[in-house]
């Protein structure tokens, strides 16, 4: 790779020495009518006339594909959860528990299943104290956008819910994007 | 927002010329990120032959036309349809790059097939329909055939980044 980078746009345009061949074409032993096939028994070549040649940044030829903003510079620039499905449930006078759905948000989210977090004890919810997070509906972990390390604490009186996550982003590594 | 500050490390190599200038400018030199994450980028492989030797040496290009094959089908509107077919492999000298090139199934009504007069358009796909990771940058193709004069056409856009062979 050089630093002279050009995109060139060339035509041509010939008549082929093709060579034709007719046959009668019949279904059940009634004419069907005629096939004819044309082919050149070599390559034939075509010299190629420039129409343009046109300069391009140096070194631009292996750029990727631009896009939106992947995993990895949405977590660096703007790390963002998408809260849904917000519930406490109470049963009983003080034992009660927490769940929501969370999606992390990117440039170019594709499709994602919303991921459920629950807490694992039933000690009382609301009080502002940490709990673990129980991900996805069996607890098991998932893809790469599924939070680790992952705590919350919702505090009832105000209100206000609180989520501490590490998570990881691998669209980087061609083999496990 | 705060300013986020950015290590990156690479090296590269360049020749210099007797009066001391580098033989290449400008230089790339691709940098792996340090911080704030460690990120070691990998390139797009870019469009077939771009850093081919020869490749930039427009005026020596050419295209090889490999097994163009022609069929014309006439129809008896009972049991056979009419139809035509063009088919040929594309091949860009410069680049090496491969092109299958083909026309639209040219059914018509039954008696006659399409287009019934005049050439045919064909569509050329290479290896940029088969992977991905090319680049910003594709070779695109245009082509027809007609049968009337068996005259092909095609109009092609390639890319090169090759040694300059006037300035090597």
């Amino acid at each position: 790779m050089s630093a002279r980078s050009v995109q060139i746009t060339a035509s041509a345009s010939e008549s082929l020495p093709l060579t034709c061949t007719r046959v009668s074409v019949e279904t059940d032993g009634t004419f069907a009518g005629i096939k004819t096939s044309c082919i050149n028994s070599g390559d034939v070549t075509l010299p190629a006339q420039l129409l343009s040649q046109d300069a391009l940044v140096p070194y631009s030829i292996e750029d990727p594909i631009p896009g939106p903003d992947g995993c990895t510079l949405s977590s660096i620039f703007r790390p963002q959860w998408t809260f849904s499905a917000f519930e406490v449930d109470s049963s009983g006078s003080n034992a009660s528990s927490v769940s929501f759905n969370i999606i992390l948000r990117t440039g170019s989210p594709g499709f994602q299943f919303p991921i459920s977090v629950s807490q694992d004890t039933t000690a009382p919810a609301g009080d502002g104290s940490w709990h673990a997070c129980v991900i996805g509906a069996g607890g098991d972990t998932g893809p790469p956008l599924w939070p680790t390390a992952c705590s919350f604490k919702y505090q009832a009186t105000t209100q206000e819910l609180t989520l501490r996550a590490d998570w990881s982003c691998s669209e980087l590594d061609p083999d496990h994007p | 927002m705060n300013r986020l500050p950015f290590t990156a490390v690479g090296n590269n190599s360049v020749a210099l010329k007797s009066d001391g200038h580098a033989t290449t400018s400008p230089l790339l030199i691709k940098g792996s990120l340090l911080s704030p994450v460690t990120i070691t980028p990998i390139y797009a492989w870019g469009p077939t032959g771009h850093d081919k030797t020869g490749c930039a040496a427009a005026p020596k290009a050419s295209w090889t036309l490999s097994a163009p094959f022609y069929t014309n089908q006439t129809g008896d509107g009972i049991s056979a349809i009419a139809s035509q077919d063009f088919n040929v492999l594309l091949i860009n000298t410069a680049t090496g790059y491969e092109a299958s090139c083909m026309s639209g199934a040219g059914f018509g009504d039954g008696l006659t097939p399409t287009p019934a007069t005049g050439p045919l358009n064909l569509v050329c796909a290479g290896s940029e329909f088969q992977s991905f990771g090319g680049g910003r940058y594709s070779i695109t193709t245009a082509a027809s055939f007609d049968p009337a004069t068996f005259r092909f056409t095609v109009n092609q856009t390639w890319y090169c980044d090759d040694v300059n062979p006037a300035n090597p």
